[in-house]
């Protein structure tokens, strides 16, 4: 530990040292930055197949819908929205800046169809737990919808 | 190298800290490092663990929450997992965008010989974080080696700019901080980071 952390240290903490263990506590801080999170597992299945690439697509969009409508709720920024989409191939993405628009990684083959995808997504957006939740309920009824 | 090194990357939410790690670790084994990483996501499940394994790298994931405080325990249990299972000369915790870094120091010091801090900060971004989230300036303070990721997406006033404003939260807490612009997507910083991990060897 270098220097530098220990005169953070001693910032942080006041000058009664370490004593105030609450001042770190988890929630304390989060609160102050009033940073809150949902994940959302699913395994979505299509009527009709389509291919790997209108999936994508249409994840894309509905992923670029969830970080304008957070900063439409009320976060200053979006935070991070992040996980990835398994078809056939899996594909990860990652959203930081509406401007930005989504980054996505991973080779796919586009033109292949498949019946069914999954998604792991994370959303660290500093929104209270109720906006959040609607949030959530749309995120997963959209993808619902996708096909 | 003696005993074991403990580095945190840190940085807040989106700032580039898996995509720098992927670099940085691979960087670390290729000089005959032993390397093993903990990964730390806010939330029910981990995201970074699965990228990491992705690109042929192995993380133990700690979720349910933050390691600076609501899974202290999970995180010196891994690390003593960790030095069990590997015996690494370094072990990094991606930590999640969220933490605070000083409650993790604590934590972890009676475990590891040294600790190292190398904190991103997304250069698009700054400006519109460092007022409205605590947890950024404390995460500047804490480093040993500032990162000023996504190089590539500003121009050099920007740059500049946000140099100007980390070196003054730096400033005014007496730190000589090291402080680079770098790309962690083409794989610049590790060079910095490698040499702030290994100075004593």
């Amino acid at each position: 530990m270098t220097d530098n952390q220990h005169e953070n240290c001693e910032d942080d903490c006041g000058e009664d040292g370490h004593s105030h263990e609450d001042q770190h506590s988890h929630e304390n801080h989060l609160e102050k930055d009033n940073l809150n999170s949902f994940t959302l597992t699913g395994s979505y299945e299509f009527d009709e197949e389509t291919t790997q690439n209108e999936i994508i697509i249409q994840v894309e969009e509905i992923l670029n819908w969830l970080g304008t409508e957070a900063i439409s709720l009320g976060a200053p920024v979006i935070g991070h929205i992040k996980g990835w989409v398994e078809m056939e191939d899996k594909v990860r993405f990652s959203l930081v800046m509406p401007e930005e628009g989504v980054d996505l990684g991973g080779d796919f083959n586009s033109d292949l169809p498949v019946d069914s995808y999954e998604v792991k997504l994370l959303a660290v957006i500093p929104l209270e737990d109720s906006k959040l939740s609607s949030l959530k309920k749309k995120v997963d009824a959209k993808l619902r919808d996708v096909g | 190298m003696m005993g074991t090194k403990f580095v945190v990357v840190s940085g807040f939410l989106g700032s580039g800290k898996t995509t720098f790690l992927l670099n940085f670790g691979k960087g670390l084994a290729d000089r005959d490092v032993t390397v093993g990483i903990l990964v730390n996501d806010f939330g029910e499940v981990t995201v970074d663990g699965d990228t990491l394994e992705d690109f042929g790298m192995e993380a133990t994931e700690i979720a349910e929450g933050c390691v600076c405080c609501e899974v202290k325990q999970s995180l010196v249990l891994s690390i003593r997992d960790l030095k069990k299972a590997l015996d690494p000369d370094v072990i990094i915790l991606e930590t999640s965008g969220v933490a605070s870094l000083i409650p993790i120091f604590r934590t972890v010091k009676k475990y590891v010989d040294d600790i190292d801090t190398v904190t991103l900060v997304d250069l698009a971004r700054y400006s519109k974080i460092i007022d409205s989230f605590e947890v950024v300036g404390n995460q500047i303070r804490a480093a040993d080696l500032v990162l000023l990721n996504k190089r590539d997406l500003a121009d050099e006033n920007e740059i500049k700019d946000v140099e100007n404003k980390v070196r003054d939260v730096l400033d005014r807490n007496k730190m000589d901080t090291d402080i680079k612009a770098i790309s962690a997507r083409d794989g610049e910083g590790v060079d910095e980071a490698i040499n702030l991990v290994l100075e004593d060897r």
